[in-house]
């Protein structure tokens, strides 16, 4: 641990993460975290359930979303409405979200009335109904949702581009699902979906704010304690990904006025040890001025007007992503060349030790950061334990970036940011038709 | 770190702080410097960081017209270099820190925001100083910057919600500056200049038209010193009030559609002339406008047109916060736009004629009173607070006295901000998508071609 990242644990105002956090699990199954922060009267509460567009197969992608906005419908006990009703009535904020590997669900709630939201969500965990009628209407809602998609161009570059990017890997279905099995969904398959991945044993709840843990244990119990668990053995598609043999293209030309470049490699997922590297490499090219990206194709070239980077990776092997707003159209090839020289260049030299003391002092911030909102720490909580079924990963992963050598990231783009690999998309103006 | 960048002189001995603290149960202080500047600060000490705002009151409603996107480009050009640091040693440093920044502008103010870790307060305060004190505005930077405004600004125009906000904004502002986005368009930002900067900061960027707020791991009396320290100098400036929009209320409504026939949806936005943030009716309106199109799954429109016939993902209306009167607006996305233009109308002129219920009062009520502290348990959330009651005047005691306002806020006089706030008949409407005037059904409006 570095001599600063001690310094900070050590101020009694941030004492380690750790010492907030208690967790327990139900008989039934459902693991439950806890966050103690009592700085504002403020609880968030968090369901999320394993499941998301990892789960579904062609044919019905995007059914776990298509669920998450039927659970805000019916249950035996309330009527359609009354979930939104009854937390707006008391001034909460709540939601749903559906992902690749999981479906949450949270509240953001007064203190003295968080017991509302556990018991909404024991409701919404074992209760709901799905009536005919219902859904006809929320399934119009949600191929409206689909359409937004369809008219901005950008998505479409981004389905085409994680569509080639994998070939059989359940990445290539976009969460929203594709417009055709959208349009086919059926009240029937949405019930089977709840029947199969909703219940205790497959969900993480997160509990985080002006709590105490004795409180949080009752009170969970009693809402949750009875309702049956059923584990549900998720497939796993770690290594389904055939190694890439070749460079994938796609060209897209669309109604734009500005070009979008995209260029992606595949890069490894959590199991191996060096997957972080990944995030110190994205930042040292592409996140802010100083970054080389930014300024070999915005300051020293004026090739581009904007340059991001990063690398997605939550479990399975996932994409490093450069994202490049081209002046035009013609300098996509000269911005290609730039960029894989970088690349080059990442292979053969050693970064410099402020470029890489940047990186870790960014993640080190953002350690303090992440901890000014309570229903942040919780998504982080969350999604950490539900991805990689551990909560401290996201405190191991900033202990990494800290270790991280100038040797590892050589190695690793080495091995993963080659030509063979890439994958590249552009979004570009339509040709103008002669009439 | 400090002796990056030369700092001015500030002679501490001159300023004599005006103590303004009222008998808060928050930690929540506010001072005002002699040449006006106005420090508020938040201590919240549980974690050891710190959240720097600075605000000038001028923002895009400064700007001529034809030179639209003035305030917005300076705004981004303070982080880009002062008289002694580059803007590449300035991103090197705050990169450095860890820190978070940026800045803007909107149409009521400019701002610069910064986000630190606590032992790092004295750099950022230094740093805040340089960039607001000596923004130097170097030839290749604006250049730059100026070339990035326009790409996003020809980026704007594929995405069809911008398309149909820009073009709405056109028709109801005419030749007022809200008639423009707050960046500017195509045409207005390859004319501005870099003098144009430098006009627009000499002349809003003085002490008596700005503040900053301090929320996080700080002492205010630390804070009022640092502060005074680098701006006790600064000298006042006359400050001038931006022109207001005439009201505009066509006859009858206006209906202009944009032909797209690539869309399988149809955006729409339609409304009228607004309320200033600063008008008595405010917290009426606002409770008005959340029954009728807050959220989309419980308020009026959300309702009719989502929940009860599937007919939009994302149904709403609001009036626009800005301190001159801007637009009240609904806006929809469908592949039904009949349809869905005949709920929101109806669900308008019911509101309109008949007002909300008083459950429906009840439920906003507790709605805005409840998810209130909501809003200001993070850093974030109090700094936001504070930004916003400094700018729009609404006191230091705000986040006390706004509940106990919202709750105070009777049936009549919702229903009397309905009456007078809301226009059935007189909108302006802007349609884009694969659409014709029959397949509408609007009736007896004008076509705008």
């Amino acid at each position: 641990m570095s001599l600063i990242l001690l310094f900070l644990l050590s101020n009694s105002l941030s004492e380690p993460i750790e010492s907030r956090i208690f967790e327990f699990k139900l008989k039934n199954g459902l693991e439950v975290i806890g966050y103690v922060d009592s700085s504002a009267p403020v609880v968030s509460v968090n369901i999320y359930y394993r499941v998301g567009s990892y789960d579904e197969q062609t044919g019905h992608t995007g059914i776990s979303h298509m669920l998450e906005h039927m659970t805000f419908k019916h249950t035996d006990i309330y009527k359609p409405g009354d979930f939104d009703r009854i937390l707006d009535s008391v001034g909460a904020f709540n939601n749903g979200f559906t992902s690749t590997y999981y479906t949450g669900y949270y509240e953001e709630i007064a203190r003295d009335r968080w017991e509302l939201a556990l018991k909404l969500e024991a409701a919404r965990m074992a209760r709901c109904i799905f009536p005919d009628s219902e859904f006809e209407s929320e399934h119009q809602v949600v191929a409206e949702e689909r359409r937004l998609w369809d008219n901005r161009p950008t998505s479409t570059l981004w389905e085409q581009f994680e569509a080639i990017a994998n070939l059989v890997h359940p990445h290539r279905n976009p969460t929203i699902g594709w417009s055709d099995d959208v349009a086919n969904y059926t009240v029937e398959k949405v019930r089977e979906w709840y029947q199969r991945y909703y219940n205790p044993a497959n969900a993480v709840l997160v509990i985080a704010g002006d709590i105490r843990p004795a409180e949080v244990r009752a009170k969970v119990k009693r809402y949750f304690g009875k309702v049956k668990g059923r584990p549900v053995k998720r497939a796993d598609y770690y290594n389904i990904e055939p190694e890439p043999a070749g460079e994938r293209r796609v060209t897209i030309r669309k109604r734009v006025s500005v070009p979008t470049l995209l260029i992606g490699f595949p890069t490894p997922g959590i199991r191996d040890s060096l997957y972080i590297i990944g995030d110190v490499i994205a930042s040292i090219l592409g996140a802010g001025r100083n970054s080389r990206l930014y300024r070999a194709l915005v300051l020293d070239s004026a090739l581009a007007t904007s340059v991001s980077a990063w690398n997605s990776v939550e479990k399975d092997p996932g994409l490093m992503y450069f994202m490049i707003t081209p002046k035009s159209e013609t300098l996509i090839p000269r911005i290609e060349r730039i960029v894989y020289q970088e690349l080059e260049r990442i292979k053969n030299e050693p970064v410099t030790e402020r470029e890489l003391t940047r990186v870790k002092n960014r993640v080190i911030a953002d350690y303090i950061f992440e901890r000014d909102d309570v229903s942040g720490i919780a998504y982080l909580l969350a999604t950490s334990h539900i991805t990689t079924g551990n909560w401290r990963t996201f405190i191991d992963q900033i202990a990494q970036v800290e270790q991280a050598t100038p040797e590892q990231i050589m190695r690793f783009a080495e091995k993963y940011l080659t030509e063979n690999r890439r994958i590249v998309g552009i979004l570009i103006p339509e040709k103008k038709e002669p009439k | 770190m400090k002796n990056n960048f030369a700092l001015v002189i500030l002679p501490f001995a001159s300023c004599i702080l005006m103590s303004a603290n009222s008998l808060l149960s928050l930690p929540l202080y506010r001072d005002t410097l002699d040449n006006g500047l106005v420090i508020l600060t938040y201590e919240d000490h549980r974690l050891p960081m710190v959240d720097i705002s600075f605000t000038c009151r001028a923002g895009a409603a400064f700007d001529p017209v034809e030179k639209a996107g003035i305030a917005s480009l300076c705004a981004q050009m303070l982080l880009r270099g002062t008289k002694s640091i580059s803007a590449d040693s300035l991103a090197s440093i705050l990169d450095f820190l860890g820190a978070r920044y940026y800045s803007g502008a909107d149409f009521d103010h400019s701002y610069v925001y910064l986000r630190l870790l606590a032992k790092d307060l004295s750099t950022g305060l230094d740093i805040i100083a340089d960039i607001v004190l000596n923004p130097a505005f170097p030839k290749p930077e604006f250049d730059r910057a100026r070339e990035e405004a326009l790409t996003a600004a020809r980026r704007s125009y594929d995405n069809p919600s911008a398309v149909v906000s820009m073009e709405f904004d056109r028709l109801l502002f005419g030749n007022h500056r809200y008639a423009l986005p707050v960046r500017g368009d195509t045409n207005t930002i390859p004319k501005i200049t870099i003098d144009d900067l430098h006009q627009f900061h000499q002349k809003q960027f003085v002490p008596n038209n700005c503040f900053i707020v301090v929320v996080g791991d700080v002492e205010h009396e630390n804070i009022k010193d640092e502060v005074a320290r680098r701006f006790g100098f600064w000298q006042r400036g006359m400050v001038e009030s931006a022109v207001a929009p005439a009201p505009i209320l066509p006859e009858k409504t206006k209906v202009k559609i944009i032909t797209r026939n690539d869309m399988n949806q149809t955006y729409i936005q339609f409304g009228h002339s607004g309320i200033s943030a600063l008008n008595p009716d405010l917290i009426p309106v606002r409770l008005m406008s959340y029954i009728l199109g807050g959220p989309p799954l419980s308020s009026r429109m959300g309702l009719a047109v989502r929940e009860y016939a599937g007919l939009a993902y994302d149904v709403r209306c609001w009036f626009d916060r800005r301190l001159l009167p801007g637009a009240f607006r609904a806006t929809v996305q469908t592949a039904k736009p009949k349809e869905a233009i005949a709920k929101m109308f109806g669900e308008v002129r019911k509101m309109h004629e008949s007002g909300a219920t008083p459950q429906e009062l009840l439920k906003a009520h507790n709605y805005f009173t409840g998810s209130f502290p909501l809003t200001y348990s993070s850093n974030q959330g109090k700094l936001d607070q504070l930004d916003n009651l400094e700018l729009y005047g609404y006191g230091i005691d705000w986040l006390e006295t706004f509940p106990e306002k919202v709750r105070a806020t009777t049936l009549e006089q919702v229903n009397k901000a309905a009456k007078e706030h809301l226009k059935p008949d007189h909108y302006i409407m802007v349609i884009m998508g694969n659409v014709t005037k029959e397949d509408l059904s609007l009736g007896d409006v004008e076509w705008i071609e």
